[in-house]
């Protein structure tokens, strides 16, 4: 499987199927983490498309970054805040509440079945329940970034993204076993 | 480590933040403990996967792809970038002037032809 960079290289010369392979490998953990930031889905797809351009405008800058894939998530935030302060929107950054799930098909038996989609339920409504920065910390960890790439995305030390990490895991913690 | 105990740490196992020991032994329940394994699983699976999972619609993906062959295709039909016609008389002028400086030091340096010849020459045509 050929690397990010090389997959950015190939757009840069010219090749789209460089950006096919990218946007492949993007779309759903971009288009996941814009959506925390915006719950419509024209707003999400608008950014979406921006942040893909901007490996085309500034292919200098993501070639220069340490790590292309917290280079990304960065701008798509980045344009995910320029909106928010476009729109002078003062929402809250999480809004969407995800729907509750379907009974999973790796659960053997109708007990572990009914007590799975409980603890499934709980651990949604907790996630809807995560203030913003919590929220994007956990977008961007389920999408597989490091805590450096992390501190990067979000400007801060990284520090401050293990507390936050911290903070996260408690808040879903006692929310789930609060429910249960 | 009893499954009471576990369960409320699976989420920091899978986030990776305990700390070496309780790790340890969440680790070695998971191993033993068939139930707190099936758990942690379907907890994994719930987060890395969530119910909402979203994607953009064919038209907006079409509209993207779209614009990047456009976005392409005028890179490639572009002739020259913004800095390269001031870099090109940049190397013109020094092409000029290094020859001219190459003319001047052939025109008076060494081996070249006494100028009084010339004058007296030119004073004095035959």
């Amino acid at each position: 499987m050929p690397s990010v960079e090389a997959l950015l290289e190939r757009l840069l010369a010219g090749d789209v199927r460089g950006f096919d392979l990218l946007y492949e490998r993007y779309e759903g953990p971009l288009f996941r983490f814009i959506r925390r930031h915006h719950p419509q889905q024209q707003d999400a797809e608008d950014v979406l498309h921006e942040a893909f351009l901007a490996l085309l405008r500034e292919g200098d800058a993501a070639r220069r970054a340490v790590s292309l894939r917290a280079w990304l998530f960065q701008v798509t935030r980045n344009l995910c805040l320029n909106r928010h302060r476009a729109r002078r929107r003062g929402t809250r950054a999480v809004s969407d509440h995800p729907q509750p799930p379907g009974v999973s098909a790796s659960v053997p038996d109708p007990y572990h079945a009914l007590e799975h989609a409980q603890a499934q339920q709980s651990l949604f409504a907790a996630l809807a329940a995560l203030p913003g920065e919590l929220a994007e910390l956990y977008q961007l960890r389920v999408s597989g970034l490091s805590y450096d790439e992390m501190a990067s995305v979000l400007a801060v030390p990284v520090g401050t993204v293990k507390s936050r990490m911290h903070t996260m895991v408690s808040r879903l913690r006692e929310e789930i076993h609060r429910d249960l | 480590m009893t499954c009471e105990v576990v369960v409320p740490e699976l989420i920091g196992f899978h986030f990776g933040i305990l700390a070496a020991e309780p790790r340890g032994r969440v680790e070695a329940h998971l191993l033993d403990c068939g139930s707190c394994l099936r758990t942690f699983l379907a907890l994994k699976h719930d987060l890395e996967c969530p119910a909402d999972d979203v994607a953009p619609s064919a038209a907006a993906r079409d509209r993207l792809r779209r614009a990047v062959v456009h976005e392409l295709e005028a890179a490639r039909a572009r002739p020259r970038r913004r800095w390269e016609a001031p870099l090109a008389l940049a190397i013109g002028a020094t092409a000029a002037l290094v020859a001219v400086l190459v003319v001047q030091n052939i025109a008076t340096g060494p081996g070249a032809p006494p100028r009084t010849v010339a004058t007296s020459a030119s004073m004095h045509p035959k």
